[in-house]
């Protein structure tokens, strides 16, 4: 008896301690972590390395190639022509409108007299889709370079003595003849120039040399810049010879001192037929490499210092490429992309051959950066020293450590000199683009110039004191407009500092590895998982910012994870939502609250001919269905689309219909999912998307579109200038239209970018206030200017149209009709800015996925669409499988 | 005392102080040989404490709070979500009904495979070879040769229509539970026939013979002695092939995945889904549950065991 009550009350007492441990804590929230003195920090000192003249400039610049005590870059320079542009598209067209050719050309600031007077007038050549042409056939490809005989007579004389052209293809065609080469020379030379510069580490110019002069071969042009290992730098040129059938190409390399003069005598190096060069290094070791492509794809040619060849390294497989190269400790190592997977694998001098493939996907996931001190990487969260043997990183430097634009500083060319000192120089400049697609410069945009900045540690942190607030996402480096705005926020709040933790730092390379079909989406989500892991888990970020959603959302909403921004702003005076887009914010509302809030959208859909859609701007499946049975029998629904594609599209807006969460049941085996199967079965193709492009089974849309044989296409509107896009391919009006549903609702709109903040947060205040600045005017009228996706602002929405119309104005002035895709240019028109409102008005449904389901309706139904089970069947199948992760969710 | 002279003389303590002593010098004994029993015993005690204690203590725990970053106590609400919930439901069932028809499978057609192997039959060496290969074969290589044979353009549906029966989807339909069944006990058998085998060769052969002496059949001789003897052999091969039958999990994870045909769905893959999920409330109270399943089972077990395992004594 007494043992019993003994064992009772042990139970007893068990049961309440148990009870008390779980009750004793409550909500967690993040930990305030404050910046000390101590903490690391890196001042940043800015050196202008060229300042363009003109925003029509292109300059592009080498890596910093390290000396010992010295740096130096060499900048290769485009100007453009005064009052000209600098680059255009020369498209011409065949008889019957389709578009035969498209080149680049250096234009003079005679070109659109010049145009005028050939006989050839490309509006001319515009012909609706039903219209006949006049008897010439359709140029394929292969015959791409002949021109029908009278074509090439009226381009002959009427063009030869006014342009310059850069594309081989015109050459092929032997429009220009032996003569004109002088010609072409004396005119190129004024507009291209080389500058060798020579820095000290601390960023203080030593000497600037114009290498233009020596450049002894007019028609070898700079490819790229090295060192030889004699603390002399070797600069590398291409030169192109053509003949009627083919070319040939050869690379001069001229070895210069610190101070500008020619050592020795320049190295030639001749190449195969049809082989052209792109880069060239020095191993350390006396050999010359050089990446190479030929006939059948990429190469590696090994010389030695005389420039004689030792041996050619041909990787098999079709197509493969060296995407690196990397001598590291006496050794060389490439990097190998082939058609189903990359590696790195060591040079085999002896064999001749490549050697095994090694451990080193860091090298393929980060940026290189190869240096007589070892190999660091350039990551989304800093430098860090790597060493090849054990795998193993170190972090030399987080970009957070520093006050400059993240995204510029990873995609620029870095140069650590020690742990204390880094170089980062930017490695372009190509003029101030619009982003509208058609190359339109801004000219009321100041001329930035390119810089050099010495990042160099400081002994204490002048941030000492602020709370830092983690920002959490994918990508964010490489948006270089959000990194701005980091900048921005932490040089302005005195209270708080951004850090940003980029997730794809954590991106498990081996998923990237082999190039099977969904292996990045399995690369995202796994970031994703890790992502939602670390917040689950309250070590996660206290902001997330997802670029796109490859994931579910949702999750978080179910664990409350997300702060609803109504009532975090319910007190704030500054937040209305009458601001802003109504339907685009109530399209991202669950359930009444708004747990994302997006900066930015686009809109997607389809888009076909007004004369076979009408005007309506969405439909249900019947009505989908009956437009299909209606269509002339020699005209395609859709081109290049696999029926895996055709399905996603179809259930996009629809998935919802068969899901009921509430009962956990899943309703798939109905008529209306049948007649999507059958849809997704009829209208896509059965190969794979990675077999799509090969030639065999790319259908040319462009040539169908010409014809008016085409009912549909994808349709992305983020701008005006996407209407003119469409009615420009379709070569006629067109009519944007919603994928089916029962609502018949118009485009789905996803976002560009959008924030949550994390409810186990403590910085929340400091967290919207970030976020506020986003949705401000003064940000969202920059996206107006950028093109970075529609603002989601009211009236920088406005401004967005303002914007674009006046550079698709100005676009249109500059190209005239020469730009544009298939036919001819349409001219941006009111009533296309009325329509482009009203598409963006009647968006009211975000673009939804549930990967899991998604998963299974795409197993599941190739079965049915090899015809091996009924629709009935692979229905039933998904609605028991659904059901189950409906059940679990509940 | 007198103080010493000369010669050193030993002073004997009295006996109340003997006795002292004597407790002392007892209980120092005995404390040394804890702390040397318990020395020995640590670095197993710590192990069981890590892995198991602590872990069961953080899971009953996690399985009273609201949620991973709420540590709010909700009592047995995460408890009654699991019992309510449908996937749970279905999950027990399909457990339960899997164990119940397969584990007496297991130990029957072991017993009987056992005592025909038990025989002299020729060549029995080899059989009891090829019964025990599937043991050997690792799990990855069975998988693939079950999907090969059983998958819907497999080798069964091959033979299946090539004799005019209709293609089935074996793995997605009602039949993909016996297709388990039998995948569970090809791994099984092996190990309970040996099982059986060892407790055959225990059963004393003088009984057996004065029971063929007195005229006993080899019915009545089975009934009556062998499987007497059996019993513990019995309940121990059915308490393994139990927790074995909780281990299919793993090969049918393999060849269906997450979610699998609702035939399918296991405890385990509620419980590996809701570890997915990062749903830790739910994962543990179904845990717990699991857990309290199993204790009840295998106790009913062992005192079924023990009551007629006295029998045998007796």
């Amino acid at each position: 008896m007494k043992k019993k009550v003994a064992r009772v009350l042990s139970m007893v007492l068990v049961s309440g301690m148990l009870f008390s441990i779980a009750a004793c804590n409550s909500e967690k929230k993040s930990k305030v972590v404050k910046i000390s003195e101590d903490d690391p920090y890196f001042t940043d000192k800015t050196v202008v390395l060229y300042q363009p003249e003109s925003t029509s400039d292109q300059v592009s610049v080498t890596n910093m190639i390290d000396l010992g005590d010295k740096f130096a870059v060499m900048l290769d320079i485009y100007l453009s022509p005064d009052d000209g542009m600098m680059g255009g598209a020369i498209t011409t067209y065949s008889t019957d409108g389709h578009v035969v050719m498209e080149s680049e050309a250096i234009l003079t600031d005679n070109f659109e007299e010049d145009l005028e007077s050939t006989d050839m007038d490309i509006d001319d050549t515009d012909v609706a889709a039903n219209e006949e042409g006049d008897g010439d056939e359709y140029i394929d490809d292969e015959s791409e370079g002949e021109l029908e005989g009278e074509l090439e007579g009226e381009l002959e004389g009427e063009l030869e003595d006014e342009f310059i052209d850069m594309d081989e293809g015109i050459y092929d065609e032997g429009i220009y003849d032996e003569g004109y080469e002088d010609e072409y020379y004396d005119d190129w030379s004024q507009y291209q120039k080389q500058i060798l510069i020579f820095f000290d580490y601390d960023g203080n110019k030593l000497s600037e040399i114009d290498m233009s002069d020596k450049l002894s071969d007019p028609d070898a042009y700079f490819m790229s810049m090295t060192k030889d290992g004699k603390g002399n730098l070797l600069l590398c040129f291409q030169k192109d010879e053509y003949t009627e059938f083919s070319y040939k190409s050869s690379i001069l390399l001229k070895t210069i001192d610190t101070e500008g003069q020619s050592v020795g005598q320049d190295i030639a190096i001749e190449l195969g037929e049809y082989e052209s060069a792109y880069s060239v290094d020095t191993d350390g070791e006396g050999h010359l490499i050089v990446q190479k492509w030929g006939e059948r794809g990429g190469m590696l040619g090994i010389y030695d210092e005389s420039g004689k060849l030792l041996f050619d390294i041909k990787p098999e497989g079709e197509y493969a490429d060296f995407g690196g190269i990397y001598p590291i400790n006496g050794e060389l190592y490439v990097l190998l992309y082939q058609s189903d997977s990359m590696g790195v694998y060591k040079v085999d001098f002896e064999a001749k051959k490549l050697g095994a493939e090694i451990d080193a996907s860091n090298l393929i996931i980060s940026t290189p950066i190869i240096t007589d001190d070892g190999v660091f990487l350039n990551k989304a969260s800093g430098i860090y020293t790597y060493d090849l043997d054990t795998g193993k990183e170190e972090q030399v430097m987080s970009w957070n450590d520093t006050d400059i634009n993240v995204a510029e500083a990873v995609h620029s060319s870095v140069l650590p000199i020690s742990k204390d000192k880094i170089l980062i120089s930017q490695s372009y400049y190509y003029g101030t683009m619009s982003y509208y697609g058609y190359g339109a410069v801004d000219t009321e945009e100041e001329i930035e110039p390119l810089t050099l900045t010495v990042l160099d540690r400081a002994a204490k942190n002048p941030h000492a004191g602020k709370t830092i607030m983690t920002l959490g996402g994918l990508d964010i480096g490489y948006d270089s407009a959000l990194t701005e705005q980091i900048l921005k926020f932490n040089k302005s709040d005195k209270e708080f500092r951004i850090e940003i933790a980029d997730y794809v730092d954590r991106l498990d390379a081996s998923l990237l590895m082999n190039d099977i079909e969904d292996s990045y989406e399995k690369a995202l989500i796994d970031l994703n998982q890790k992502l939602y892991l670390d917040i689950a888990n309250g070590d996660g970020p206290d902001l997330l910012y997802t670029p796109y959603n490859p994931a579910n959302m949702d999750r978080y909403i179910a664990k409350g994870l997300l702060v609803d921004f109504y009532e975090l702003a319910k007190d704030d005076d500054s937040f209305a939502k009458e601001n802003f887009l109504p339907n685009i914010l109530t399209a991202f509302e669950v359930d009444g609250k708004l747990y994302e809030m997006p900066i930015s959208f686009v809109l997607s859909g389809w888009s076909g001919p007004e004369r076979l859609i009408g005007s309506r701007t969405g439909w249900t499946f019947d009505e989908f269905n009956q437009f299909v049975d209606g269509l002339p029998s020699d005209t395609i629904v859709f081109a290049n689309r696999t029926q895996k594609t055709m399905l996603s599209e179809l259930l996009s807006a629809s998935l919802g219909k068969f899901l009921d969460y509430e009962k956990s049941q899943a309703t798939f085996s109905s008529e209306d999912f049948y007649s999507i199967l059958e849809l997704a079965k009829t209208l896509g193709s059965p190969i794979s998307e990675n077999e799509m492009y090969d030639e065999g089974n790319y259908v040319d849309e462009w040539e169908l579109m010409s014809k008016g044989k085409l009912a549909m296409s994808s349709a992305y509107v983020y701008s005006p200038a996407a209407i003119v896009d469409q009615n420009s391919m379709f070569a006629e009006p067109v009519t944007f239209v919603g994928y089916p549903s029962e609502s018949k609702q118009g485009l789905l709109c996803s976002s560009n970018g959008h924030f949550s903040i994390i409810s186990t947060s403590s910085n929340q205040d400091g967290a919207w206030r970030f976020i506020k600045s986003m949705i401000d005017e003064d940000f969202q009228n920059s996206l107006a200017k950028q093109g970075y996706g529609i603002p989601v602002r009211a009236s920088s929405f406005e401004k967005h149209i303002e914007e674009a119309v006046k550079q698709y104005e100005q676009m249109y002035s500059m190209y005239g009709d020469m730009g544009g895709y298939g036919m001819g240019n349409y001219e941006l028109t009111d009533e296309d800015i009325e329509l482009y409102r009203e598409i963006v008005s009647n968006a009211t449904v975000r673009e939804q996925t549930d990967a899991q389901i998604m998963a299974i309706i795409n197993e599941e139904a190739p079965a049915f669409f090899t015809g091996q089970k009924t629709a009935q069947d692979v229905a039933a199948i998904i609605d028991n499988r659904v059901k189950t992760i409906l059940s679990e969710r509940s | 005392m007198e103080e010493s002279t000369q010669e050193a003389r030993v002073v004997l303590p009295d006996k109340r102080q003997r006795k002292v002593q004597k407790k002392k010098s007892k209980r120092l004994r005995r404390i040394k040989e804890n702390l040397l029993f318990s020395s020995y015993l640590a670095p197993s005690f710590l192990g069981v404490m890590t892995f198991f204690f602590v872990p069961l203590l953080i899971i009953l725990v996690h399985s009273f709070q609201k949620s991973s970053t709420n540590s709010e106590f909700v009592g047995f609400s995460n408890y009654d979500q699991v019992l309510n919930n449908v996937a749970f439901q279905t999950a027990s069932k399909n457990t339960l009904t899997f164990s119940g028809i397969s584990v007496p499978l297991a130990v029957f057609i072991a017993l009987i495979f056992a005592l025909i192997l038990n025989t002299k039959l020729p060549g029995r060496s080899v059989f009891r070879s090829i019964l025990l290969n599937p043991m050997m074969v690792p799990v990855a290589s069975v998988v693939l040769v079950w999907q090969v044979m059983f998958s819907f353009n497999g080798t069964l549906n091959t033979y299946v229509m090539a004799l005019g029966g209709p293609k089935t989807d074996w793995m997605k339909s009602d039949w993909s539970r016996f297709v388990v069944m039998l995948l569970f006990l090809w791994k099984t058998l092996g190990y309970n026939i040996v099982l059986f085998l060892a407790a055959l060769n225990n059963v004393p052969g003088e009984l057996l013979e004065s029971a063929t002496i007195d005229g006993a059949g080899s019915v009545r001789k089975f009934f009556s002695i062998k499987l007497v003897y059996l019993y513990p052999t019995v309940f121990f091969v059915g308490i393994m092939s139990l927790i074995s039958s909780f281990k299919i999990f793993r090969e049918v994870y393999l060849l269906t995945g997450d979610y699998p045909y609702d035939a399918l769905y296991m405890l385990q893959h509620y419980v590996n889904n809701s570890f997915r999920n990062l749903d830790y409330q739910r994962l543990t109270a179904a845990a717990v549950i699991m857990a309290i399943a199993m204790v009840a089972i295998v106790g009913i077990l062992f005192v079924a065991e023990f009551r007629l395992g006295r029998e045998v004594e007796e």
